[in-house]
């Protein structure tokens, strides 16, 4: 199979290093730098999984931890895992995974014989009808009911990795490695303060990796890795990539989680598979980003419906196109830069505004650029099983309530964005009183009950300039 | 977790220490006549309190000592520790 949907000249993946890896016992090629999710979307894989209950064909929909759907079974170094993210996923020489919940296979399965009879398995059926005769229960209904239960199989070995524990101490614990996540490790760090700053991903930068924004006469990917190889060479900071920060508990104290050797076909002697990190921080910033919303229409659980911002990371990251034919479903200008992304890579996108006359830069810049843009129209539904085929479309009027006549038209993907939602999970952990912020339509932390500041688009604020200078000020004379 | 200053220590983590319930609570005098109810009010009754609470702990794994206390049971903020020999007030 070739990669067939990788763009020649994109991305951050290095193309020196070709990888092969198995997918439901197909052999597949990627680059090194890729995850399961880009490599199978560059190889035109978009079907990866089956709906828990009604085995709908699913794929994939974001690009990271925010994913809902591409949940695999992976196999390394002759052990097996459950539950894995295929976007979190990173690829390595040898890798195995397997789509879960479909027999005899994801391409056909039987179990989804239970959508066509979803009318009698609705919302909260209660599995106890299946009653009668009474001998069926525990011979028939029971096995089966068990075997439906569930997605991927839990290893029956022992594991053999190793996976330690570590106590840490901090004046300052960062958690996201975005641009407010830099610009305050760096600033608070030139003050001698004791500094870890955390990625949940491999790569750092965040939002700098696909934003086009240029920071002083650099490119926000440049400025983000000058600022990371400054700290690696300070003694007080601590930078650590591929840690996700997940729990944060009473009096400042702060759980992280290092993925040594996920990435890796095999753990390295001496070597944990895994690090826990309990840290007490003096200070706590969250600098976590956030995560964009989808848009709800018919069918949009259908493979090829996505993020726009995942299908602008896997082409500016991976160099990964999503499809040749994006159709693109916004509610605000996030949407446009999904879609000037593609038209300058050669692709051109169709743009669906709900908004009937936007006036911005991105939307002029749009314009100039030829792309094809129906403002108040939105997508009805989405058509195609396996993956989108077509989408119904139509025009809205402008209270939102009525909608012109249905229209079809061809696409291969649908890209959605309705806006984006702070990532408030750690804020909230801490005791944080959030509050409602009628301008983005989103919860951002509020009064804070523990040590902890938020910062950036995790706090609603998503111009760069306003956060790199907020989170300057707000470090630069500390400690 | 908690973060707890030993008067002897000082800053160390919850799980060094080990818990020894309510502070508060005195033996009944020696020498003298105890009902009953006295006793089981000593021996097993105590108030689930919801609020500022003294309370023992004992520094288990550091200088093995036991100390005082004083934390808000719903906050877990702590006011302040103290010797155990040291008066409440």
């Amino acid at each position: 199979m070739s990669q067939s949907y990788r763009l020649e000249n994109i991305g951050l993946i290095n193309r020196d290093k070709k990888i092969s890896f198995k997918f439901n016992g197909v052999t597949y090629y990627g680059y090194e730098g890729d995850t399961l999710a880009s490599a199978l979307i560059a190889n035109g894989v978009h079907l990866i999984g089956r709906s828990f209950k009604y085995h709908r064909p699913r794929g994939f929909f974001g690009a990271g931890v925010d994913e809902p759907y591409a949940i695999v079974q992976l196999y390394r170094n002759g052990e097996t895992e459950p539950n894995i993210k295929a976007t979190e996923q990173e690829l390595f020489e040898g890798l195995e995974a397997t789509s879960v919940n479909c027999w005899p296979n994801v391409n056909f399965d039987i179990g989804a014989i239970n959508n066509f009879f979803k009318i009698f398995l609705h919302a909260g059926f209660y599995y106890k009808t299946f009653m009668w005769p009474k001998s069926f229960w525990y011979k028939v209904y029971e096995p089966f009911i068990r075997k439906a239960a569930g997605f991927g199989v839990a290893s029956t070995k022992h594991d053999n990795e190793r996976y330690e524990h570590k106590y840490e101490y901090c004046d300052l614990l960062i958690a996201g490695s975005g641009p407010s996540g830099l610009a305050s490790a760096y600033a608070a760090a030139k003050n001698g303060a004791r500094v870890i700053l955390a990625e949940d991903k491999a790569r750092f930068g965040g939002s700098l990796l696909t934003s086009e924004v240029s920071i002083g006469n650099q490119s926000g990917k440049e400025w983000a890795d000058g600022i990371i190889a400054e700290l690696k060479e300070m003694p007080n900071v601590t930078v650590k990539n591929r840690s996700q920060v997940f729990g944060y508990y009473d009096h400042n104290m702060l759980v992280m989680s290092e993925r040594i050797s996920d990435h890796l076909p095999k753990t390295k002697k001496f070597h944990p598979k895994q690090k826990l990190w309990y840290i007490r921080a003096k200070e706590v910033l969250i600098s976590a980003g956030s995560i964009e919303r989808p848009i709800v229409f018919g069918n949009n659980d259908t493979p090829g419906v996505m993020l726009s911002s995942a299908a602008k990371e896997y082409l500016k990251v991976y160099g990964v196109l999503v499809g040749r034919n994006p159709l693109i479903f916004t509610n605000n200008d996030s949407g446009y830069e999904a879609a000037i992304e593609f038209k300058k890579n050669g692709v051109d996108p169709i743009i669906l505004d709900t908004r009937k006359d936007p006036q911005s830069e991105i939307v002029d810049e749009a314009k100039n650029l030829g792309i094809n843009i129906k403002f108040s129209y939105v997508v009805v539904a989405a058509q195609g099983y396996k993956k989108v085929k077509s989408a119904d479309i139509a025009s809205i009027s402008d209270d939102k309530e009525h909608l012109g006549t249905i229209e079809n038209i061809k696409c291969d993907c649908i890209c959605v964005s309705g806006f984006w939602t702070p990532t408030i999970h750690l804020a909230s952990q801490s005791g944080n009183k959030t509050k409602f912020n009628e301008d983005i339509d989103a919860f951002v932390p509020g009064t804070s009950k523990q040590n902890e500041t938020t910062l950036g688009a995790a706090n609603g604020s998503y111009t760069l300039g306003e956060t790199l200078k907020n989170s300057f000020d707000s470090y630069s004379s500390f400690f | 977790m908690l973060h707890i200053k030993c008067p002897h220590c000082g800053m160390r983590s919850q799980n060094e220490f080990s818990y020894g319930g309510d502070a508060t609570v005195k033996r009944p005098e020696l020498n003298k006549e105890i009902s009953d109810q006295d006793w089981d009010n000593f021996v097993y009754n105590r108030k689930s309190l919801r609020g500022k609470h003294l309370e023992l702990w004992q520094h288990l794994s550091g200088c093995r000592q036991w100390i005082k206390v004083e934390r808000d049971t719903a906050t877990h903020e702590i006011f302040r520790t103290m010797k155990a020999n040291e008066d409440i007030s």
